[in-house]
């Protein structure tokens, strides 16, 4: 493995990014390598970190004031095993091909997860749209466009948004790529319900997120009703996460912002909800103002002083992280270990550092990680694909029951990698693992390409 | 008259006056008689003759009468004629032997342009060549009659005939001609035309203009010009033919060199061919004439000196529309009269149908008002206008319209004095009560609202766009002083605001400004601001959220005794502000002897009502240099904030949209979805109308409302777009949804061209005081985007001449600098720091930044607590949320920092993180942001100084706590950070002299 790994670097020395993501990728799926020589044999490794194709492209274009830029773009479309390239496209002064390679190499493996036909891609441009208007954001991608056309397509590869890239550029690349290529179809996820997008988008991460919970409570016999739920956070996952919760007849007690948090012994119902909507989405305000309006809440201002979260020291059955990275430490998991905590569903990237991820595992809680758990945006991506394909625009409800079919099939999928790994219920290695395995079973399947 | 060079200074900017202040530039002071002792002493009998003409020019309000200096032979006179400059020579028949002509000859042999006049005492010595071979030196013959207005009357001749050309070509002047060969009937009418006109011109001054106006627009009364012969006269009935109003003609005359008996009735025939309309009369001592004459058509009247004066007269009043304007029905009975342009409009709206078809008809409103210089008026209301017109009512509307446009239109950058019997709203914008000063406020409002008027004409967005200065009212400083003195408030000098308040408040307004400010309310419905106009130079470069207080008024109680009191007793809190702690503190720290007195600016509330609410669509401020400019902008561009309702939000530093109007569709704040929603203005000010009794004198009756609130008001529903959750999506379209405002439909769309108004407004801004300007302003936009207004509020200079000195970096600073950027935003000198916190360079690694940003955080926190300010050195881009790109920092991980540096990577585009929330941190507390490109590299600025920073310096310093990546160091003395924004340059260096402390 250090000999694989060395020689990718080697190959790549400036590619800090994409030498930590691959690192990361194979410590842990060593379990899988060494109970397969036939993987190390037919070179997996070298070959599912080597991108099938990488395209580098000019992007000139001209700003409002007619003076021309010129910016790089970069397509990566890294892994087409088990389906078309499927990944964001970022707009950002920081991508480069490293940070590009790194995402599309996530990226394959997220997608695997879902159990949906995506293989992995990432692209974008170091062009920057902060400050920009509307018609240099529409020239720069009618540009980008120009190019990247010739290599995507409904069956080959379908970009998404990503930072930077939003329902507007969405639009304009869309508009391009339809008249460049003189045909409506299904090539990029993320577009507006006028023409093509799917319902659910926003909601899908959050509930995504619960839906994995449930089928995580499932394999015990229980289920959510009744259940309380420490959240944090406040935007997007948080809310759709504490909109499920209730929907399932569970009670959430706390919901979280960067300067402090609260505690609602009654739980959030739903007008309480709509509050929490108005006041983040709209309004973009602090949670605190969630006990000037519910004075029998408690808030309690973030301490920096601590070397834990407070939140997590409440009694509570589940606790569904939505807020950031390392939001739980070993303390924090600790604490919820003696709250009761028996349930613990990432709906954001990386909250649990690996201290409290191993507190989780050493106390046999239900550990569903960010990379399984949240996965629900990108299932609802893989369905929007699946409705332009039949030219079909499905229900609110329909797309949702297809969501949660999703996250019990990743949850299967998790569960039984883990079992088969003799890690019962580690859905960690689980997650890992499927993805891996799925993917270059696939590549095997298909031959030395 | 020459004012004083205050007010002529100020008075250049009028657009009016500036036009009088040129014309008349020839002007009689010195007049050269030339006269035999007898000659004189006959012309002295009834008294100095030097006294007469004094006494005409004071009777008649004139200023400057010429000096005379007399000799009495030619040789003296020619003597003086070398060593002195006259204006005039006049002359008199008898020169000791020689002739006038020759005397004449030799005069112009001197002074070809220098006019000489004959005057005789007879009319047989009033005669020059007759006979055209003979060249004439003698520009005209008078014939003394014992008449001082003859006098008068020569000065003013030989004046306006030096000055037609260029007045009728500045101003298009009106010219009188007078044809007449006889040098007595010249004497005897040439007074009389003139007295009739200086008469007319003095009476026409009394219409609300102020002092300056009314003094020098008598200089733009009709010029007469004088025809001897018949080719003369056409020769200037050609020349002059646009300007000529009227005609003053002899029946008999030369023509061809020989005198024709009715050389008049030709020449009027032919005049006449050419202008249908143009009032002529004829003098003739024979009777007979009178029927040739009618048949001309002309008006006759005989030369016999018992009626000539009155029938002049009365044909300047009946032709000429001299004098009031006299309505009268077809009959000749009389329905009303106007005096003035006002009352011309108001009479207009009241008098008989048939009274107004009458007069309309017969081009008597254009007459009238042509008597009044007012031709382009005169021109609209000619008769021609109103043949297609067949409806009374139709033809009455388009009358008082054109009247009012032109009131409007004069009152138009003017800052008239206000005066009770005259005062019309509908018409002034600008109005003063009292003599004293207005202020500096106050001057730069008048300032700009004559720039105003003037481009107004010009081919720019202000002819396109109703942009202007709301209507005001100041009281100047004699108000304060008078109020002070009477009520004896001196006594409350250092005590409590809350004492000095209850003081100013229990005193009494004087009678004079209680009486002028109550006429002035009594004509005002509209929403009132009362706020101070200082005479303090420093104190008006002070913000505006500062020192003195400002207050709103509803003014719409039905009561108008309470409205009354609710502005009588804004004005004493105004003044009463001024002997606060808050500004005496001030003054004393600039060493400034503390506020001597004070104008008041009351003004109309720029917007309209909304349910309850007046607000103003959108105010601002905009700054015509921006030291925090981000690509593409450019420093010169200039920046602007804008919120919805009220300036407090964006005076105040709540939410408001930041932009340069160049660029204003490149929003930083706006980049995405999320930032639109984060940045966007949530809350906005109003002015409570709903109790209009209540007068709040702590928040000024302002309520902060909500934009969820008012979805249904014009100005929100036109400002907001639409947010769709589902999409995550805003669309700029009125949709069923969530609003957001975001202002799309003004920059973006082009409902209303702010940003070119504003590019203009900071040019002349710029040109007009010399330096770089803040302008705060409002917008009322209306349905009809024709119909919304941009009102300009307040002028003010952003960089005085000592902070520009301060901000250049000095060759020894140069040397001594640690630290030197080529990128930097801000402006100004920081010495208030002495802790640098940096990134440790050996230990610098992109995956590291979040822990990076963790220790910062801690060691920030420390800081804070300490009251510390420190200087922040890292790499990358602070304030990413991308970690690969530099280091995420929340604000609240440096909110102590008092200034940046960022090391820049090479390839990364050198521009500051604009993370809405930080930048817009940067911007408003205004702390430098120093980008440092290339460590180590040639600098461009300053040739031998490179750009970066001096590590081993740095390393050498105190350590007060290490962590892994960060150190944090601290100096004995404080470290200068010095910004030119000017030039994006800064340096920055250990201070050795001993800086102090900012406040």
């Amino acid at each position: 493995m250090e000999r694989m790994f060395a020689a990718i670097v080697q190959r790549d020395p400036l590619e800090k990014e994409f030498h930590q993501a691959v690192q990361e990728v194979m410590h842990s799926v060593k379990p899988v390598l060494d109970r397969n020589p036939e993987y190390r044999k037919q070179a997996v490794i070298e070959r599912i970190t080597e991108p099938e194709r990488v395209i580098m492209f000019r992007v000139p274009w001209l700003d409002d004031q007619g003076q021309v830029h010129v910016n790089r773009g970069f397509r990566v479309e890294m892994n087409s095993a088990i389906g078309p390239y499927k990944g964001g496209l970022r707009f950002h002064p920081s991508v480069t091909l490293s940070i590009m390679k790194f995402l599309a190499f996530e990226q394959v493996f997220k997608n695997s997860l879902t159990t949906l036909a995506m293989g992995g891609g990432k692209g974008g441009s170091d062009f920057n749209p902060k400050g920009r208007s509307d018609g240099e954001v529409m020239r720069f991608c009618q540009s980008f466009m120009a190019e990247l056309f010739r290599h995507i397509g409904p069956n080959t590869d379908i970009p998404a948004g990503d930072i930077g890239v939003g329902a507007r550029e969405i639009g304009y690349l869309f508009g391009m790529y339809k008249k460049l290529r003189n045909e409506f179809t299904g090539v990029l996820t993320g577009k507006s319900l006028d023409w093509g997008g799917s319902l659910v988008r926003p909601e899908a991460t959050g509930y995504g997120t619960v839906y994995f919970a449930v089928e995580m409570l499932g394999v015990r016999g229980e289920t959510m009703e009744g259940k309380t739920c420490l959240v944090s956070g406040s935007g997007n996952v948080a809310q759709f996460v504490t909109e499920k919760i209730l929907e399932l007849g569970g009670r959430v007690v706390t919901l979280s912002d960067s300067s402090g948090y609260i505690y609602d012994e009654e739980g959030v119902d739903a007008a309480k909800l709509a509050f929490v909507k108005q006041l983040k989405n709209i309004r973009r305000g602090r949670i605190q103002e969630y006990k000037d309006k519910y004075p029998q809440a408690v808030y309690t201002e973030v301490d920096p002083a601590l070397d834990h979260n407070p939140l997590w020291a409440h009694r509570a059955d589940c606790a569904i992280p939505s807020a950031t990275e390392n939001e739980i430490n070993e303390k924090d998991a600790n604490n919820l270990m003696q709250g009761g905590v028996r349930l613990v569903s990432e709906g954001a990237n990386m909250p649990s550092t690996p201290g409290a991820i191993e507190v989780y595992l050493d106390n046999k809680v239900m550990y569903g990680p960010g990379k399984a758990a949240n996965a629900g945006g990108v299932a609802v991506s893989g369905l929007e694909m699946a409705q332009n394909s039949m030219r079909l625009h499905w229900p609110r409800e329909e797309v949702d029951e297809r969501l949660q079919q999703i996250m019990k099939c990743i949850h299967r999928t998790c569960l039984a990698a883990a079992a088969e790994y003799g890690q019962e219920e580690n859905y960690l290695v689980g997650a890992n693992i499927a993805g891996f395995v799925k993917v270059v079973n696939a590549m095997l399947d298909q031959g030395l390409v | 008259m020459e004012t004083g060079s205050t007010h002529q200074y100020i008075s250049e900017f009028d657009p009016l006056f500036r036009i009088f202040h040129e014309l008349m530039p020839f002007k009689v002071r010195e007049i050269l008689l030339v006269s035999s002792s007898y000659d004189a002493y006959i012309m002295e009998e009834d008294g100095s003759l030097a006294l007469k003409i004094i006494n005409e020019y004071h009777g008649l309000s004139l200023s400057h009468p010429p000096r005379i200096t007399r000799v009495s032979t030619v040789e003296q006179a020619l003597g003086l004629l070398e060593r002195k400059t006259f204006d005039l020579v006049m002359s008199m028949p008898h020169l000791g032997g020689m002739d006038c002509n020759t005397f004449g000859e030799k005069v112009k042999d001197l002074y070809p342009d220098l006019p000489v006049v004959l005057l005789s005492h007879n009319v047989h010595d009033a005669v020059t060549p007759f006979d055209e071979a003979i060249p004439c030196f003698i520009d005209n013959a008078y014939v003394w009659c014992g008449d001082s207005d003859l006098l008068l009357a020569i000065v003013k001749c030989v004046e306006d005939r030096k000055n037609v050309d260029f007045d009728t070509l500045k101003a298009g002047v009106r010219v009188v001609l007078l044809v007449e060969d006889s040098a007595v009937h010249r004497s005897q009418i040439l007074p009389i035309i003139y007295e009739a006109l200086v008469r007319q011109t003095q009476a026409v001054l009394d219409e609300g203009l102020n002092e300056q106006h009314r003094l020098l627009k008598m200089r733009a009364r009709p010029k007469v010009l004088i025809a001897e012969t018949f080719e003369e006269a056409f020769r200037l009935f050609a020349k002059y033919r646009q300007n000529i109003f009227a005609v003053i003609s002899d029946v008999r005359f030369p023509k061809g060199g020989i005198l024709t008996d009715d050389a008049g009735i030709q020449l009027m025939q032919r005049f006449r061919d050419e202008a249908s309309d143009l009032p002529i009369l004829m003098l003739s001592t024979d009777p007979d004439n009178k029927e040739k004459v009618m048949a001309v058509p002309a008006v006759f009247a005989g030369k016999q000196i018992s009626t000539m004066r009155e029938d002049i007269q009365t044909f300047f009043l009946d032709y000429l529309g001299f004098g009031d304007f006299i309505f009268r029905m077809p009959d000749g009975s009389e329905t009303g009269r106007a005096s003035n342009l006002n009352e011309f409009e108001q009479r207009l709206k009241t008098i008989p149908d048939e009274s107004l078809l009458y007069h309309a008809h017969c081009n008597h409103f254009s007459h009238w008002v042509m008597a009044r210089a007012e031709v382009a008026l005169a021109s609209r209301l000619h008769k021609y206008h109103f043949e297609k017109i067949s409806d009374v009512q139709e033809l009455r509307e388009d009358l008082v319209f054109k009247v009012h446009a032109l009131r409007r239109l004069r009152q138009r950058g003017v800052v008239a004095g206000f005066r009770q019997d005259s005062y019309d709203p509908e018409v002034m914008d600008f109005v003063k009560i009292g003599q004293g000063s207005m202020g500096g406020k106050a001057r730069g409002i008048a300032f700009i609202g004559a720039q105003l008027q003037q481009r107004a004409h010009q081919d720019s967005v202000f002819a396109e766009v109703s942009v202007q200065i709301p209507q005001t009212c100041v009281i100047t400083t004699d108000g304060f002083d008078d109020f002070i003195a009477s009520n004896g408030l001196h006594y409350v000098d250092g005590q409590t605001d809350e004492e000095v308040e209850k003081a100013f408040l229990n005193a009494t307004m004087p009678e004079w400004q209680a009486k002028d400010l109550r006429v002035y309310l009594e004509k005002i419905e509209y929403p009132l601001s009362v706020r101070s106009s200082s005479i303090l130079e420093d104190a008006q470069f002070r913000p505006y959220a500062g020192l003195y207080s400002t207050y709103m008024l509803t003014n719409s109680d039905p009561d108008f005794e309470v409205r009354f009191s609710q502005l009588i007793e804004a004005v004493k809190l105004v003044y009463a502000s001024t002997w606060f702690e808050g500004p005496r503190a001030f003054s004393r720290s600039i060493d400034q002897a503390g506020e001597d007195s004070m104008a008041v600016i009351i003004q109309q509330l720029a917007g309209s009502r909304y349910n309850g609410g007046f607000y103003p669509a959108l105010s601002g401020v905009v700054q015509s240099f921006n030291y925090y400019p981000v690509s593409p902008m450019k420093s010169e561009d200039g920046i602007a904030y804008i919120a919805l309702g009220f300036g407090k939000t964006v005076v105040e530093g709540e939410q408001s949209l930041r932009f340069s109007p160049f660029f204003p569709e490149n929003l930083p704040q706006f980049s995405t979805t999320d930032d639109i929603l984060k940045n966007s203005q949530h809350w906005f000010y109003s002015l409570d109308c709903s109790e209009p009794s209540a007068f709040s004198r702590s928040n000024s009756n302002l309520m902060r409302r909500e934009i969820d609130d008012a979805v249904n008001e014009h100005p929100v529903s036109l400002l907001c777009s639409t947010y769709f959750p589902e999409e995550h999506r805003i669309r700029d379209a009125d949709l069923p949804g969530r609003k957001v405002l975001t202002f799309a439909p003004v920059l973006k769309y082009g409902f209303f061209p702010l940003s070119e108004v504003l590019r203009e407004l900071m040019v002349l801004g710029r040109e007009g005081m010399g330096c770089e300007v803040e302008i705060e302003f409002s917008v009322d936009l209306h349905e009809n985007p024709s119909r919304s207004v941009f009102y300009f509020l307040q002028i003010r200079p952003i960089v005085t001449g000592s902070e520009r000195r301060d901000v250049q970096i000095t060759e020894e600073e140069y040397g001594r600098a640690v630290l030197h950027s080529e990128k930097a935003l801000g402006h100004g000198l920081y010495t208030s720091m002495q802790d640098i916190v940096y990134v440790k360079p050996e230990t610098f690694a992109t995956s590291l930044t979040r822990e990076i940003a963790g220790e910062i955080g801690k060691i920030n926190r420390t800081l804070q607590k300490e009251n510390k300010k420190f200087l922040l050195i890292g790499f990358g881009r602070w304030g990413t949320a991308d970690p690969w790109l530099g280091i995420p920092v929340q604000w609240g991980d440096i909110s102590s920092v008092g200034a940046i540096v960022e090391i820049q990577g090479a390839g990364v585009n050198a521009e500051p993180s604009q993370g809405s929330h930080f930048f817009q941190n940067i911007t408003s507390l205004g702390i430098p942001y120093l980008m440092i490109e290339e460590e180590g590299g040639e600098g461009e600025k300053k040739e031998g100084v490179h750009t970066g920073v001096e590590w081993e310096w740095l390393n050498s310093r105190d350590v007060v706590r290490e962590t892994e990546h960060v150190r944090h160091v601290r100096l004995e003395r404080l470290f200068v950070v010095k910004v030119n924004g000017q030039e994006s340059e800064a340096v920055g260096y250990p201070d050795e002299d001993g800086y102090d402390t900012e406040a």
